[in-house]
Formats: C-alpha cells, structure tokens, sequence
C-alpha cells in the first residue's frame, strides 16, 4: 500500500519549501502536493477545473490549510470542505502565521481538527512539523473513505 | 359682598320696623292707662292726651333720625370699603405680572397691562370690544371656540393649552392659555390667563437642535471611531499574518545554509548567520508582544471576580518549572481578589511576576513578594523583589512601549511588556506605579478599583 499523499495549502513559495525541507528533515517521505492559493485547493479535492479527471476516491491523508490565501482564504476552503460529502471527513490542520482569536475561533468551529501556529523559529518549525507528522500520518487513523459515489 | 346687602335688604329694616312696633304698641296699651290712674278731671285729661300725642311723634322722630343715620353711614362705609376694594383688586389685576383678560361672548371686555403689552398695544381701545379669535392663530380657531363653550355652558374652567397667538402687527408668539368662568358687568364671561411662552419655546427648540446636533456629532464620531478601530483590526491583523512570513525565510534559510553549506562558510559567516537567525527571532518576539498589546486595547472586558494570590501561585510554578536549576524565594498572601477581567490580570501577572524572576537572575538570595497593602481603604497590590533594580529617574519610561532600562544582553525582553501591563490597568481604571534602587529590587504597586467605570474606554 502506497503512502497517501499530504495536500499543502501555501500561497508562500518560502513557506512551501522550509515544509518541504521540515518534512524531509524528519523522513516524511508521503508526497507533498502544494496549492497555491484555496480555488486551487479545492479543485484538486473535487478533481476540477485543473485537477480535472483526478481519481478524486484518492484523498490526502491530511491537509495544511494556511488561512490568508490569494481568491479563496483557508476558512472558506474548511468550510466547502466540510460541506461536500466527499470531503468532509478529511483531517485538516490549520497551519499558519496568526494565532489571532478569531481565526481560531472560526476554524474550529467550522471543524478544524488542529490549528498550528508556524513559528519563527526554524528549529521549533521543524519540530512542529515531525510532530504533526508523527500524529497525522502515523499515528492517527484515517476516517474510512465514504460508501458509494 | 353678600354680608352687607342682607343685612341692609332684611335684617336691619325689619328689626327696626318690630322695635317701632313693639315700642308703639306698649305705648298705646299702657300710656293712657297710666294717664287715666294719674288724672281724673276729663278737661285736663284731653289736654294731657294731646301732650303725650306729641311726646310720642317727638321721640319717636328723633329715633327714627338716629336710626335711620346710622343706616346711612353705615351704608356710606359699606360702599367706600367696596370702591376701596374694587381699586385695590383692579390695581393687583392691572399691575399683574402675568397677561390677564376678560372676554365675554368671545369679545374682549378687559385687559390688564401685561396683556395689552402681550398684543402689542399700549391702549386698551384697539382691543376692547374686537373678538379673541382675531388675536389666535387659524389652527387653533376650532378648539378656542369649543374652550369657551365648555366655558359658558359647563361653566368649567380649561386647563392650560399652548397656542400660537397674534400681535396687533401680526407677529406670532407662544402662549399658555388657561381660563376659569367669570361673570363681567352681568355677562357670561372668562378670565384668561396668557402667559407669553415664546421663550420658552425658543429655548426648548434651541436645546433639541443643539440635542440633534450633538446626537449627530456623536454618531459621527463613533463611526470614525469604529472606522478607526476595523482600521487597526485589520491592521493587526495583517501584522500578524504577514509580518512573520518573511521572518520564518530569513530564520529558516539561514538554518538552511548553516546546515546545508556548513562546510564552505568560516567562523565568521557562521557567526553572521547565527547573529541573522537571532534577530530575526527578536524581531518575531518584538511582532507577537505587538500584537498582544494591540490585543489588550482592542479586548472587551469581561469582568469577574478574580483570585489573584491562585493566579500568582499559578505563573510561578510556571516559571519555577521553566528554570528548575534556580531557587527563588516565593512568598504570596493568601486570600486576595479583585473584579476584573480574568485573562488581562493574567497578563498583567505574568509580565510582572517574569520580570520579577528574570531580575534576581544575578541575586545569590533571590526573593519574590507578592502581597497587598490598604491605603484609604484602598487595595494596593505590590510585586517586590530584591533583584536588579533600576535608577528611579528613569521611572517615567517604564510603561512606555520599546523602553528599556537594561541590556537586552543581561536581562532579556522586548521591553512591551510593562506597556501592555499599564494599559491593561489604565483599562480596569487603576493605577500602576514602581519604587526601586539599582541593584537593591523593584516594587511595583497597582490598583484595580471595586468598582469599575461602566462603558468600554478605547485606550
């Protein structure tokens, strides 16, 4: 059985490669397929616009949703996803610069299952990352995949 | 005057009518009698009868005089007391302060002084005799007429009622207007009270413009203030969200390369990196201690009450597990609440009590103190501690955001801190102030009163 892949949602390309770099650093070897901004996000999820003709049965182990993203922020991407029947399962962490009150306020009520905050620090950033991976990837088991379709 | 005129009508003609009579007809029963025991020669007798008929008319017109004299004067008194009294009223109601007139049928019959100059007049001719509907304003015709019908009919008085009234010139003006029925020289009348209200009214539209003027003011003033504030929301909150992205590329590329390129970098570009790395992390330290002072202005205030000896209790055993190798003194008296907002004070304590730790750093007996003192009935909380101290001239930059009074090589910090505690007092509308001597410790003392002013003060 393959390794399922890790859907990273970053509009940063310096964001998307110290994750890139964290995961490595800590032998998270799942691929790492990065959105850009959240429309981009979600039609890879959908299997549309871009992603169009994606076998959309093949879902990421777990998403990190940056919140301010280009066209489509990562709180509206959390809630389609969790208004879609497909997709609604799907474990999404929240991985992003603020802690701002709101944001966690919303996301977690819009049924985030973790909110991250990067830090500066390169050093605590890769240890966040080899803990999220640890939890989301190894030791967490996935929700099953949804009947029918 | 009712007293008088029965008197003078019944009373008196009658009682002097019954003492003629009575006088008379004793006279007549027993005086010839008495003639008759006294006399016995019949010429003598006649004579003696005919004497006695004219003592009788000469007594009895003298009374009769007397009497009717008395009535005389006493009338004449009577009806100068009346014109004494007729004046003195028309003098009280003529001289009145307050504009007084009479009308009958709708006509006015009297005006004193005060109404006259109400109307515009100085002489009474150009309104004696004119109907009072031609001195109000149309709009209130309708209802003026219905007043003086329930007047003349009902015979009630009308409570007061505000109209618009006319001058002789035709300038309109306020008045109050209450009436009570009133008979004038044997018509069916009212007495009318006019009170000139215009300033009044002047006044009270002035006031509700100004009212409407300062509602407006205040509406402007919160919308650019709540304008003001999305402003920095916004502003926050993009500090917080983009400000640290470039950061985390400096931080972690240079890691990057201090992992990556180790071996073609000498000492000294590893120690510029490592010196690049460190400042990037100040400066996140500097943007999250921002964001939380701009957090504290922004906070509403949730208001309850607190146990600040647990809440103190609770960050040193947080702090005393962050550097488990120090053993700091710690004393806190029990029992001390206040009512506040519980995360602020928590805030508050925790700036001050990491303070506290971090500036007996260098102490070989290190003690931190925190406890309560009452002046005027006041609550005082102090933080004490024996540490580094600080030179009281520069006590004024304490609470200033940025000011520092120590190296941030010996005591760390990014010197918001005791800005942000300041404010988060200010916010509770206490006070905050310290005492210290280099190298002899730090108290600093706060207040959050009881009581706290309603209403959210934007800081």
């Amino acid at each position: 059985m393959s390794r399922k892949n890790i859907l990273l949602v970053e509009d940063n390309p310096d964001d998307v490669l110290l994750t890139r770099r964290a995961l490595q650093k800590n032998n998270i070897l799942n691929e790492l397929v990065v959105a850009e901004d959240g429309v981009e996000a979600l039609d890879y999820l959908f299997g549309q616009g871009k992603y169009a003709g994606r076998d959309v049965r093949i879902q990421p182990q777990v998403i990190l949703l940056d919140i301010k993203l280009p066209r489509m922020d990562g709180i509206e991407v959390l809630r389609r996803i969790r208004a879609n029947e497909s997709t609604r399962l799907l474990p999404v962490v929240m991985l992003t610069s603020s802690s701002e009150e709101r944001d966690r306020l919303e996301t977690y009520s819009l049924g985030a299952n973790s909110y991250i905050r990067k830090p500066v620090d390169f050093h605590q950033f890769i240890d966040a990352v080899r803990q999220l991976g640890l939890y989301w990837l190894v030791l967490n088991e996935s929700p099953p995949l949804p009947k029918g379709g | 005057m009712p007293e008088i005129s029965s008197q003078l009508k019944s009373y008196i003609p009658s009682r002097t009518a019954i003492v003629y009579a009575l006088v008379a007809g004793i006279w007549i029963a027993f005086s010839d009698h008495l003639l008759g025991l006294m006399v016995d020669d019949p010429g003598i007798l006649i004579r003696f009868q005919t004497y006695k008929g004219w003592f009788f008319v000469l007594v009895t017109a003298i009374l009769l005089y007397f009497a009717l004299r008395r009535q005389v004067l006493l009338l004449e008194q009577k009806s100068q007391q009346l014109i004494l009294h007729e004046r003195q009223f028309r003098t009280l109601v003529d001289n009145a302060s307050l504009p007084i007139f009479i009308q009958t049928n709708g006509v006015f019959a009297y005006l004193n002084r005060q109404a006259l100059n109400l109307y515009g007049t100085v002489s009474p001719e150009s309104l004696l005799g004119r109907p009072v509907l031609e001195r109000v304003h149309p709009q209130h015709h309708q209802e003026v007429l219905a007043r003086i019908r329930l007047l003349n009919e009902e015979k009630e008085s009308v409570p007061s009622l505000e109209q618009i009234h006319l001058r002789l010139d035709g300038l309109e003006f306020f008045v109050d207007v209450s009436a009570a029925p009133f008979q004038f020289q044997g018509r069916d009348g009212a007495v009318v009270f006019a009170q000139d209200i215009t300033e009044k009214k002047k006044f009270e539209m002035e006031l509700r413009e100004l009212n409407q003027q300062l509602e407006q003011r205040v509406r402007e003033r919160t919308a650019r203030l709540e304008e003001v504030n999305q402003e920095l929301e916004a502003f926050s909150y993009s500090v917080s969200h983009d400000l640290r992205a470039p950061l985390r590329g400096i931080d972690g590329f240079s890691q990057a390369l201090l992992e990556d390129y180790h071996d073609r970098l000498d000492d000294q570009g590893r120690d510029y990196l490592q010196r690049v790395r460190k400042a990037s992390q100040r400066m996140g330290l500097l943007i999250d201690d921002l964001l939380k002072l701009s957090r504290v202005s922004r906070a509403e205030l949730i208001v309850t009450t607190v146990n600040l000896s647990r809440l103190a209790e609770d960050v040193l055993v947080g702090l005393a597990e962050s550097e488990p190798e120090r053993d700091v003194e710690v004393v806190v008296e029990q029992g001390l609440t206040v009512t506040a907002d519980s995360t602020l004070i928590q805030i508050v304590l925790e700036n001050l009590l990491d303070n506290a730790w971090k500036f007996t750093r260098y102490n070989f007996l290190p003690r931190v103190e925190f406890g309560r003192r009452m002046v005027n009935d006041e609550q005082v909380f102090f933080l004490k501690d024996n540490g580094a101290g600080f030179d009281m001239t520069y006590a004024g930059k304490l609470f200033t955001a940025f000011q520092r009074l120590h190296s941030p090589e010996r005591f760390p910090g990014t010197g918001i801190g005791l800005a942000t505690t300041a404010r988060i007092i200010r916010r509770h509308g206490g006070k905050i102030w310290a005492e210290a001597e280099p190298d002899k410790g730090a108290t600093f003392f706060f207040t959050l009163p009881e009581v706290l002013i309603t209403g959210d003060q934007l800081v």
